[in-house]
């Protein structure tokens, strides 16, 4: 029996990949026979059904296991292939344009697809928004399927027999999909609310990142309007109304709630990482380390006074080989130009390039090409204008075209 | 003021055998009543005369509070908080799955109340129209239309009401499956005394498994989770246990007369009388609109009867005649 449960799980992730909804299909023995049946003949013309079928049975005990499991049988079988090389996870330029929000689940889904220890490169898009079907970032490119946001991401990767969570029990399973919509309601509308409701941050940060890749007319009108929808979202979820404390306050509890499920283990579920612990570290790490004005500053200082928190943190940046510091507090550059501005005018050391001090700890990248992109998009870039560097016909940009291959210019 | 006063919970009417049909003030009160504190309940038809216009209202002494986390950190502060013997990850637990079901829930169950067309026409629309009072009744369910489309909007971005309803419903159904498994065989989710997530629980779902919706997709769903179902039974039962039997009562009465008179149409005597109606308005209606285009005119005027000529008092003109029709307030 324990060989048609196996295989009735691949056909119902099978089946919840392939038309993309979560409808589980209730596989009887029945439906499966027809099934292998029809596959077998796609598979060899020669034999005749019976004699396949009959070798198959009687092998059934023994290695059907892990006939099913093998990459290259499933492929000719399933139709699917196991994991190819060439996946790309598309994302918003880093240094200059990604926010907070989308840092965490960009943040998040990279350091799943690395703790499944599957190959993907890294594509920085300005347009990645756009670009994605569901109009979040990031998605991932594989094959023909593009797919979105972190759960249809695990339900992908999990319809190709890579699973996190194959040791929990149903209970454990449950709990993990709990606490993940903790983290993503209370921790995820915060960093929404911070980002495009509190004013401060929404004028000098949010506004000019947002508006970064965009030309002039343009830069004001997309960023009020992305603004009008995430408020928009947020009114009809109540967080709109919220007071700053207020907010503080949840996400102080939603916190400890988190750092007490942990308690003095390694991992929230056992030995091994899950979805859980990528969603949490993608959240956890992107405010501590995404610099803001005072408002973000008072979220890390939440995060930051949790111990328990902070240590699991480290312990999946030694996992996903990210090296950054978060222990001190990060200031925006416009926060410090303004306050140097109050204290002494004049003082030539403060340039734009200062909050980028945290960074010069050399980051592990993966790809050096797109490390590259993004150095010189920086470089050649005064006030955060990239759009300039990417479309504009400057010397800068024949070299950086030159530099850099051709595709990843292309939109 | 002393803990002895008597809170006061105003909330909407209850119906189906639970105290309250909204799903806020189920929250408020459930939690209330495992709070052990006296309450006394305010039936309100009307939010627009409360403070906020919204229900529920729950007022004590000075402190008047609109919703749930209030109530929940005051009873804190009183320290009659139901969570009191809960160890600080069941309290994480209890946390979290608040949020969950609050997240995936929710939107189903707005969806289901207000916006799926056989409920809101057949169940929803009709019971708040009737209990509000007149001209408000107009007003607030539209209203509640509204508020609901906005949170469903707010939870998916897809087109298509197949698609919406997709999400929704597997959104809704993952989270009863995961209620299901955490609160096992136990009486409660955290043993055997009740808790505020039973409480935010017992409000998602006995709506859900009281009202007779026209359209019970997710009702059947949340059948099939016994002991879901064995919770909010348990909790009527022994917490509301006066709305449960009067209720009861209320069926086994129906019961019986519905048994006396099953065969005969209850719309019967009024057939008649309706058609009449009917067809008088129309006739009326139709007379009216041929003398105002002048198909029919009371002719000559009243000058000329007077004058004694024998004349039609009513002429019918003649349909060809289009120059009249067309203007028809043309006297030759």
């Amino acid at each position: 029996m324990k060989n048609s449960s196996n295989l009735d799980k691949k056909d119902k992730s099978l089946s919840s990949c392939s038309n993309n909804s979560n409808l589980s299909i209730e596989s009887s023995n029945v439906s499966l026979e027809i099934d292998v049946e029809a596959k077998l003949k796609s598979f060899s013309g020669t034999n005749t059904l019976e004699q396949i079928k009959k070798e198959l049975l009687k092998n059934w005990d023994t290695n059907s296991v892990a006939f099913l499991n093998g990459g290259d049988v499933e492929s000719v079988w399933l139709g699917k292939e196991p994991w190819p090389d060439d996946v790309k996870l598309y994302q918003p330029y880093e240094t200059e344009q990604i926010l907070l929000p989308d840092m965490a689940n960009c943040l998040a889904v990279q350091a799943f697809l690395k703790m499944c220890q599957l190959d993907f490169t890294v594509q920085y898009k300005a347009n990645a928004e756009d670009m994605s079907p569901s109009g979040r970032v990031p998605f991932i490119k594989c094959g023909a399927c593009l797919v979105s946001d972190l759960e249809p991401i695990t339900n992908f990767v999990a319809s190709k027999g890579v699973s996190l969570t194959d040791h929990l029990d149903p209970a454990q399973r449950s709990d993990m999909r709990t606490y993940m919509s903790l983290v993503n309601t209370v921790l995820g509308n915060a960093e929404n609310y911070i980002t495009w409701v509190e004013n401060e941050t929404y004028s000098n940060v949010t506004k000019p990142r947002y508006g970064s890749v965009h030309p002039f007319p343009l830069n004001h009108i997309l960023s009020f309007l992305k603004r009008q929808s995430v408020t928009k979202r947020l009114n009809a979820l109540g967080w709109y109304r919220k007071s700053l404390d207020k907010v503080y306050e949840e996400v102080e509890r939603a916190c400890n709630a988190l750092s007490e499920r942990l308690g003095k283990e390694r991992f929230f579920f056992g030995e091994n990482p899950t979805e859980l612990d990528a969603l949490v570290f993608g959240n956890i790490f992107s405010i501590l380390t995404v610099p803001g004005f005072p408002p973000g500053l008072k979220l890390a200082d939440i995060v930051r006074n949790n111990k328990t928190l902070m240590r699991h943190c480290r312990q999946i940046m030694n996992l996903v080989a990210i090296k950054d510091n978060i222990e001190n507090p990060v200031l925006h550059k416009a926060f410090i130009r303004q306050n140097a501005q109050k204290e002494a005018v004049g003082d030539s050391d403060l340039d734009e390039f200062v909050y980028e001090e945290s960074d010069d700890e050399d980051k592990l990248w993966k790809d050096e090409t797109t490390q590259q992109i993004q150095d010189y998009s920086c470089l050649v870039n005064d006030e955060n204008m990239i759009y300039d560097s990417l479309f504009g016909k400057t010397p800068q940009d024949m070299e950086l075209g030159a530099i850099s291959d051709p595709e990843s210019q292309l939109y | 003021m002393s803990l002895n006063h008597p809170m006061i919970v105003e909330v909407w009417p209850g119906d189906w055998g639970l105290p309250s049909v909204d799903l806020e003030c189920l929250k408020i009160l459930a939690l209330v009543k495992f709070s052990g504190k006296e309450f006394k309940i305010k039936v309100c038809k009307n939010p627009y005369w409360t403070p906020k216009s919204t229900l529920p209202v729950v007022s004590h002494g000075k402190h008047v509070f609109h919703d749930y986390d209030e109530v929940m950190s005051y009873l804190r502060i009183k320290n009659v908080s139901p969570d009191h013997g809960l160890s600080t990850v069941e309290e994480a637990d209890c946390l979290a799955y608040t949020y969950m079901v609050k997240e995936k829930l929710f939107p189903a169950l707005q969806y289901i109340w207000w916006l799926d067309e056989k409920n809101y026409a057949g169940l929803t629309r009709p019971w708040y129209c009737k209990v509000i009072p007149f001209p408000f009744n107009f007003y607030y369910p539209q209203r509640f239309v509204s508020d609901a489309k906005k949170t469903v909007e707010a939870v998916c971005e897809t087109e298509t009401i197949s698609e919406i309803e997709n999400k929704l419903y597997s959104d809704a159904e993952k989270c009863l499956t995961s209620l299901s498994v955490k609160l096992g065989e136990k009486d409660f989710m955290f043993g055997s005394h009740p808790t505020s997530l039973d409480a935010v629980v017992f409000a998602y779902l006995a709506p859900l498994l009281k009202a007779p919706f026209k359209n019970p997709i997710l009702q059947n769903h949340l059948k099939s989770c016994t002991n879901l179902q064995k919770l909010v039974s348990r909790i009527c039962q022994r917490y509301f246990p006066l709305d449960y039997q009067a209720f009861e009562h209320k069926r086994k009465n129906e019961g019986i007369k519905s048994n006396l008179s099953s065969d005969v149409d209850s719309d019967y005597p009024h057939k008649t009388r309706n058609t009449i109606v009917a067809a008088l308005i129309a006739t009326f209606a139709m007379t009216g609109y041929a003398f105002m285009v002048g198909l029919v005119q009371s002719f000559p005027p009243w000058p000329l009867a007077i004058l004694g000529e024998p004349i039609p008092t009513v002429h019918l003109k003649l349909l060809w005649d289009w120059s009249r029709m067309r203007n028809p307030h043309k006297r030759e």
